[in-house]
């Protein structure tokens, strides 16, 4: 029942009573007849919510499968179809479905692809082909007007309504992925309303499925190998293996034995002889590669698709694929604040897809470290559960006790909102009455609750979610010691000349280096390649060209974007000196120049060549 | 080339559903206005404020309405009319309604459940228009569509008219006015009660329980355990209050007593700037 429905209801009896007491038969007939109608109105909807409400059951297909164990790929567009089990009887009421959305879906447009003909001669109750939900900044009485031609233009794909006699059985929409990690859709949020907003009920109808999502990548091409392959003559301490096998390098002649193939004698030199010779060529030697892929919380920190983290997946996977393509094993170090995990080194293309899964849940985001209560927290908190939790911020279910301390209205109404949030909260943990003071009381525990709830529902780790710490200084240091450590376990569990790439945020910590140092020495002393992969936060190159244009009027954006590469530049040349001087290669930015960069090294490897020149590419 | 043609056809399609849409958009507009000014004029006409108001005043008046029917205000509508109603109609000692006036009201709640659900059938009015004029949108449209218009729009009616009936059989049945004493000479005749107000007080609380019964059946049991934690809370609260205070006190005094002993900063490795580091190679090695 409405606000609307209570004017409505008390116009009537005041009028009826008046109508009564005053003798005004007409009066009295036209208020007892609109309360009577009010009346035939509520039973109406009370027979939809009792028999036709339970009837919605809704199916999600995602790229025609309903199973949650396929896997989808970042940047990829996604497939998704509802349907509706039962045909609904409707009357006087619409059914608005919207499929919740995650987080790390973008929506892209709705599909048109095997639509049951009734979306289409609809249009009033077909979801509109628009790219997202229209801003509200339009003002109030043109939303009216727009509500008044019944037109839904502002409503996103992914929503539908159902009317009588216009329900599409089945519809749908795509989306792209917008990161590695997972998808999870939650469910649909299911709308039933009188047609003129007099009644209205509101649920959450959970339907979960979790897909995978694993990390884009990116064939580099062809790259050019830094080294020249004959003629190497290698490091002290570095020894090639000499083997004769199916490569492409020229090893040595040797005498015709029974069973060598014809296309390997050297006819000429046999010629020379006088006796058949055949050539026999260098094995191909495997390489291993070990990536370490640093995804403290810093690198997780912004929207998906946006994070740091995302372009040392993308380069992870592209990197992965390459070696793959080349027979050379790959490995892993993951690391964050939750520890090190180490994937161990697999060839072939099902080691490629057992390191592309890692990835993919080492990409999920973990519970954000603590932070103390926003106020943006309980807003976004509020947002949430108004989405999947109508029904708890239900005022009928949810009492809290008044105050008749006077506060302003500002104040009340947070007040109001933060005993919501904490009723509903107690309600989803299942807390104790005490535990449910406390969130009332003990702004900590609130935050705590509040950051779980957001994490949870698949908001990213954006500035409600979590606060700039008081341990600002410390955390780096020990991030740092961290790398530190893993370069020491890739290089404990290393063989010989293996391929250590480290992929990490150092720029913000050039300072603090010595803490990762003395690793990398120690792998280069053992005779590893250490290349090292930074993701700059402007997605690109801190090149030395960018600079203003004043010949023209420039954006704050762009201003911004320059200052930013300017800085970041300034960092990457200290970065790259102490790196350099320590014997490894740097490159910034999850772009192809990164992949090459350490394919030439792992060329290097497999050549023997000496130490590459680690340029700031 | 099959997947082309199909492609095609596909494009071809819904470049003639774009261009019905923008048909049926301009229609729809021009059909709102129509329908929305003949609303407003009719109910307009039944206040009966407006008889012998300047033009200004009685546009002004129409658009007040427009505006409220389409900000969808019907309980305004209906305040209005009620409020025209005190202020014209006379007194009378028999609440029994004439039949001008039941016409009246049957017209009034007519405009105002319009009123209320002007989309809708500005919506039904609209399809009807462009089936009649889009050669394209008659094939598209399904007759279907408007046999459930038909439909929906006959029980609407029905529902009104009975709503209508029902308060007018009530207001003839019910011993108010003139009606009281005939019910009074009724009741003394047959040994009856006097007054039904008991009978009355015992439907009403009957009819109460049966909703909060009905309510209480319709929430899920989640809602149901919120509804206990929360009046369990509020029945506590000043107990509870009180705990959270004194515990908050106490974590406060241990966290101040506890920044003194925060542990020290990470050292740092001392690291030899030049040449190679023979300590920490060798420790590594080991």
């Amino acid at each position: 029942m409405t606000f609307k429905v209570q004017l409505f209801a008390i116009a009537g009896m005041m009028s009826l009573f008046l109508g009564l007491v005053r003798g005004q038969p007409v009066l009295s007939l036209l208020s007892l007849s609109s309360l009577l109608w009010l009346l035939t109105e509520w039973g109406l909807f009370v027979w939809h919510v009792r028999f036709q409400f339970p009837k919605a059951i809704l199916y999600r297909f995602v790229n025609g499968e309903r199973d949650a164990d396929r896997s989808l790929w970042a940047e990829r567009l996604i497939d998704v179809r509802i349907q509706l089990a039962n045909k609904l009887l409707l009357h006087g009421v619409t059914l608005d479905i919207e499929d919740i959305l995650p987080e790390n879906l973008e929506l892209i447009a709705f599909s048109t692809n095997n639509v049951t003909a009734d979306v289409l001669t609809i249009p009033s109750a077909a979801p509109k082909k628009s790219q997202t939900r229209r801003p509200e900044s339009r003002s109030w009485l043109i939303r009216g007007v727009q509500r008044f031609m019944n037109y839904r233009d502002d409503c996103p794909v992914n929503e539908v309504r159902l009317g009588l006699g216009s329900q599409p059985t089945e519809w749908g929409y795509s989306a792209r992925v917008r990161a590695a990690g997972n998808v999870v859709f939650s469910g649909f949020r299911v709308t039933l309303q009188s047609t003129h907003h007099l009644f209205r009920i509101e649920r959450f109808v959970k339907t979960e499925q979790s897909f995978r999502a694993l990390p884009s990548f990116v064939d580099a091409g062809e790259y050019r190998s830094l080294t020249k392959k004959s003629n190497v003559i290698p490091r002290h301490g570095v020894h090639r293996l000499l083997r004769s096998g199916m490569g492409s390098e020229l090893l040595e002649l040797k005498e015709y034995a029974v069973g060598d193939p014809f296309k390997s004698i050297a006819w000429k030199v046999s010629a020379k002889r006088d006796q058949w010779m055949t050539r026999q060529y260098e094995s191909e030697v495997p390489a291993r590669v070990q990536l370490i892929v640093d995804g403290s919380s810093t690198s997780r920190v912004g929207g998906f698709g946006f994070r740091l983290l995302d372009q040392m997946t993308f380069v992870a996977a592209s990197v992965a694929r390459m070696a793959t393509n080349a027979g050379d094993p790959v490995g892993g170090v993951l690391m964050d604040e939750r520890g090190i995990r180490r994937v161990p080194p697999t060839s072939g293309e099902k080691g490629f897809q057992l390191f592309l899964r890692s990835l993919a849940d080492f990409s999920v985001n973990p519970c954000p470290p603590p932070s103390p209560y926003q106020p943006r927290m309980l807003d976004a908190a509020w947002a949430l559960l108004n989405q999947r939790y109508p029904e708890l911020l239900d005022l009928k279910v949810n009492h809290f006790p008044f105050s008749i301390f006077p506060m302003t209205p500002g104040a009340r109404t947070r007040r109001r909102q933060r005993f919501l949030v904490a009723g509903s909260l107690a309600e989803i943990y299942d807390l104790s009455v005490r535990e449910h003071a406390a969130l009332i009381h003990d702004d900590s525990a609130f935050a705590r609750r509040l950051q779980h709830l957001l994490n949870s529902g698949g908001i990213p780790w954006i500035a409600p979610l979590i606060q700039p710490s008081d341990r600002r200084d410390q955390e780096p240091i020990e991030r740092m010691a961290n790398l530190g450590k893993c370069i020491l376990s890739a290089v404990g569990h290393a063989r010989d000349n293996e391929v250590i790439v480290v992929i990490s945020d150092l720029l913000n910590c050039v300072s603090i280096l010595e803490f990762v140092l003395p690793s990398v020495k120690l792998a280069i002393a053992k005779h590893h390649r250490v290349s090292f992969v930074c993701p700059t936060s402007t997605f690109l190159r801190p090149s030395r060209g960018v600079a203003v244009d004043f010949s023209r009027e420039n954006t704050t954006e762009e201003l911004l974007l320059v200052a930013e590469q300017a800085r970041l530049r300034i960092q990457a040349e200290q970065l790259q000196r102490e790196l350099h001087r320590c014997g490894a290669s740097l490159s910034l930015s999850g772009e192809k120049n990164a992949i090459h960069l350490i394919m030439s090294e792992l060329d290097a490897v497999k050549s023997g060549h000496g130490r590459l020149q680690g340029n700031l590419r | 080339m099959s997947n082309r043609s199909g492609d095609e056809n596909r494009m071809s399609i819904s470049d003639s559903l774009e261009s019905i849409v923008s048909q049926q958009k301009i229609i729809r507009w021009v059909g709102a206005g129509l329908q929305l000014f003949a609303i407003a004029l009719s109910m307009e006409m039944l206040l009966g404020v407006s008889i012998g108001l300047g033009v200004p005043l009685r546009l002004f008046l129409l658009s007040l309405i427009a505006f409220c029917i389409v900000m969808r205000l019907g309980w305004a509508v209906l305040v209005a009319l009620q409020v025209s109603l005190i202020a014209i109609e006379p007194r009378q000692g028999a609440i029994s309604p004439y039949p001008l006036g039941f016409f009246y009201v049957l017209v009034a709640s007519a405009v105002i459940v319009a009123a209320m659900k002007a989309p809708e059938t500005h919506r039904f009015v609209t399809d009807y228009v462009v089936s009649l004029f889009a050669a394209e949108a008659k094939e598209l449209d399904s007759n279907r569509q408007f046999r459930f218009t038909y439909v929906r729009l006959s029980i609407y009616a029905i529902q009104l008219m009975l709503t209508v009936v029902v308060a007018g059989f009530l207001l003839n049945r019910l011993p108010i006015g003139l009606q009281a004493e005939s019910w009074l000479e009724w009741s003394r005749q047959n040994g009856q009660a006097v007054w039904p107000g008991a009978l009355l007080i015992v439907l009403m609380i009957a009819i109460l329980v049966l909703v909060r019964e009905n309510a209480w059946r319709q929430i899920l049991p989640s809602q149901a355990s919120l509804y206990l934690r929360s009046v369990q809370l509020i029945a506590n609260y000043r107990d509870l209050f009180g705990f959270e205070r004194h515990r908050l006190r106490r974590l406060r005094q241990a966290h101040l007593q506890g920044v003194a002993k925060t542990p020290p900063p990470v050292k740092r490795p001392k690291l030899r700037r030049s040449g190679r580091n023979d300590d920490t190679i060798k420790k590594g090695l080991k």
